[in-house]
């Protein structure tokens, strides 16, 4: 029972993680340490957020309607990430862009029919993968960092509003963690600030000292930082990290419509106004910034509202 | 067989994007003579010969490329471009439109490129990697060219061929400066560290660098800032006043060509200065960076220590 819960947790963590990870791979903020602070400084008040609602010695249960929201907040999500994945296609010139649409829409029908935890064991495959490339990087990069690059004069706030916009895993946090003791919950939880607040602006930092002054003139600085970093004269990653981030996309937004579907809601259910949001999002790019702004403050404020609430009853 | 293992049988999908290799051309070196319309030759390795062609704008290069081939282009393994005219909007639109790999080196011709690849008189791009290595110039690939472009000063030293030896051009986007001095380009590769030897000739034997360590400054002084390289080199010499001297020379005709005369900032001067304090240097724009660095003053402050043998 023991590893069960904790599996559980695991998977949990990896999922609040991975669209945050896929979000990182889309975005084409420059790398600089500026931007590594901006990531921080939002990261900061979701970190202290959270684990205001772990405090508690009860089970973290929220009420349907709550759930309800959230629900919605995530397919919104999943319809935002879906967006950002096409613009990762055309930012990597791929030929086929429509075939890999196509190969996303297979992949989440099948993710539909999988049991409830295959999203989360198939995201800690994934991250297990992933760390064990970035683990490669500074190895590559041995010699060729230059230090001074940090002091580039930038911007805090893009790195900050970057950072914000990635944070699905507000919505995630009260699907994922219901019912969930506190301790996991705070585990969970943990793992992902670490990776937010800690890991990806370490990333950047590295970034940052091995792109030097070149960072804004091609669409994606994680892509640039391969192309500056190949793994020896003759073997280069960028085709492992494209496929990766593909998977990374795909698995992120699987697992958003996973965890908003109700027990037993058929795929279709599910896909329909997820696919509905994607149409509205691509016409209206407008409604998009809007409606995944308000689902993401609400995912954020309304779980804070109900335990302040419960607090006050108490 | 379960109904809900059919979509990953659509997985071959992903094999759709392969094109047979022998319908491919993947050039090592390309060669641009720019102009009015921009003349291209490029050098395609399986089949070792040249394809020229002529674009009339910089974004239309790979197709124009793959009309004079007849043959699908792939340009990731470009590792040498050499041009011919001001290179700065080539680069620029070659990085954006992805089709120049950050690492490739570039190296600008007097006369025609294209003349040059296809009379096989070019120089190969060992030759660059070769002076990189024995500190005749400092290691400049696109990326660090560009980035120097696109921040710092807005002026960028290109690899260069000039009366026959390879050094730095000095250019932004509207014009040269002109080529420095041998002097300032060994200058530039021992502050640039990433050599493997760097020996000169002191006077009647040769002094060998094992190693360095020098330091950038950027302070302000009353009306104008102060560039310092100050540090210690440890060398294999008989003589190490006689080296200091001469590595005293070369540290600053780098800082006087570069900075002081052009304005340029090869050396990660503005964020030498942001870490030192200056406030200027974090908000002031490309050109008002180059204003500060024509006025600013430089200096040199090394100890070369002889390296005991015995």
């Amino acid at each position: 029972m023991e590893n069960h819960t904790k599996s559980a947790v695991t998977a949990q963590a990896a999922l609040l993680i991975l669209p945050s990870l896929f979000g990182f791979f889309c975005t084409d903020v420059p790398y600089s340490a500026a931007g590594a602070l901006g990531m921080l400084l939002a990261v900061i008040p979701q970190a202290a957020a959270v684990f205001l609602l772990t405090r508690r010695r009860e089970p973290l249960v929220f009420p349907p309607k709550l759930l309800q929201i959230c629900r919605i907040g995530t397919v919104l999500y999943a319809a935002d990430l879906t967006v950002q994945f096409r613009g990762l296609c055309r930012d990597l010139l791929l030929p086929h862009c429509g075939i890999m649409l196509l190969l996303l829409g297979a992949l989440l029908l099948f993710a539909l029919r999988q049991p409830e935890n295959a999203c989360g064991r198939a995201a800690e495959l994934l991250l297990f993968a992933g760390t064990a490339g970035l683990i490669l990087l500074p190895f590559a990069a041995f010699g060729t960092l230059r230090g001074i690059a940090l002091f580039m004069p930038d911007s805090i706030a893009a790195g900050f509003f970057r950072e914000l916009r990635h944070s699905g895993g507000l919505l995630l946090i009260p699907l994922l963690m219901q019912r969930q003791s506190p301790q996991n919950a705070r585990k969970g939880l943990a793992a992902w600030i670490i990776a937010r607040g800690l890991l990806l602006p370490l990333l950047v930092l590295f970034g940052t000292m091995q792109n030097g002054r070149l960072r804004g003139s091609i669409g994606n600085p994680f892509f640039l930082l391969l192309a500056r970093t190949p793994l020896t004269e003759a073997i280069r990653t960028d085709g492992f990290w494209i496929l990766y981030a593909f998977a990374c996309g795909g698995l992120s937004i699987a697992a958003c419509l996973r965890i908003s579907a109700r027990p037993h809601t058929k795929p279709l259910q599910t896909l329909l106004p997820y696919c509905a949001a994607c149409v509205l999002f691509r016409l209206l790019p407008p409604a998009r910034l809007l409606l995944t702004t308000a689902a993401l403050l609400t995912g954020a404020a309304l779980p804070f509202i109900h335990q302040i609430k419960r607090r006050c009853a108490a | 067989m379960k109904i809900h293992v059919l979509p990953l049988l659509l997985m071959p999908l992903l094999l759709c994007g392969c094109t047979d290799i022998r319908t491919r051309r993947a050039p090592d070196i390309l060669a641009a003579d720019l102009g009015n319309s921009i003349r291209l030759a490029a050098h395609a390795t399986q089949s070792d010969e040249i394809i020229t062609a002529e674009a009339k704008a910089l974004p239309l290069l790979p197709e124009a490329l793959q009309n004079a081939s007849g043959a699908e282009i792939s340009v990731g393994h470009i590792s040498l471009l050499l041009m011919h005219g001001n290179p700065c909007a080539m680069l620029e639109t070659a990085l954006e439109q992805q089709w120049l790999p950050p690492t490739a080196a570039v190296l600008c011709l007097p006369g025609s490129a294209c003349d040059a690849l296809i009379n096989g008189t070019a120089p190969a791009a060992e030759r660059l990697t070769a002076a990189a290595e024995t500190g005749q110039l400092p290691l400049r690939t696109a990326d660090t060219v560009l980035g120097d472009l696109l921040g710092g000063s807005g002026i960028t030293a290109f690899p260069a061929e000039a009366d026959g030896r390879l050094t730095l051009l000095l250019c932004d986007r509207e014009r040269a400066y002109g080529t420095l001095s041998e002097n300032a380009c060994r200058g530039l590769a021992l502050l640039g560290n990433r050599r493997k030897q760097f020996c000169f000739p002191c006077g009647e034997s040769v002094c060998s660098i094992r190693k360095t360590r020098l330091q950038i400054r950027v302070t302000e002084l009353a009306d104008r800032l102060c560039i310092t390289v100050s540090g210690k080199i440890t060398a294999e010499t008989d003589a190490p006043a006689a080296a200091e001297q001469i590595l005293t020379e070369m540290l600053s005709a780098a800082l006087r060509e570069t900075a002081c005369d052009a304005g340029a900032d090869l050396l990660f001067l503005r964020e030498y200065a942001v870490r030192g304090g200056i406030r200027a240097a974090k908000t002031c724009s490309r050109a008002e960076w180059a204003a500060l660095l024509r006025r600013a003053e430089s200096r040199v402050q090394i100890a070369v220590s002889a390296l005991e043998t015995g």
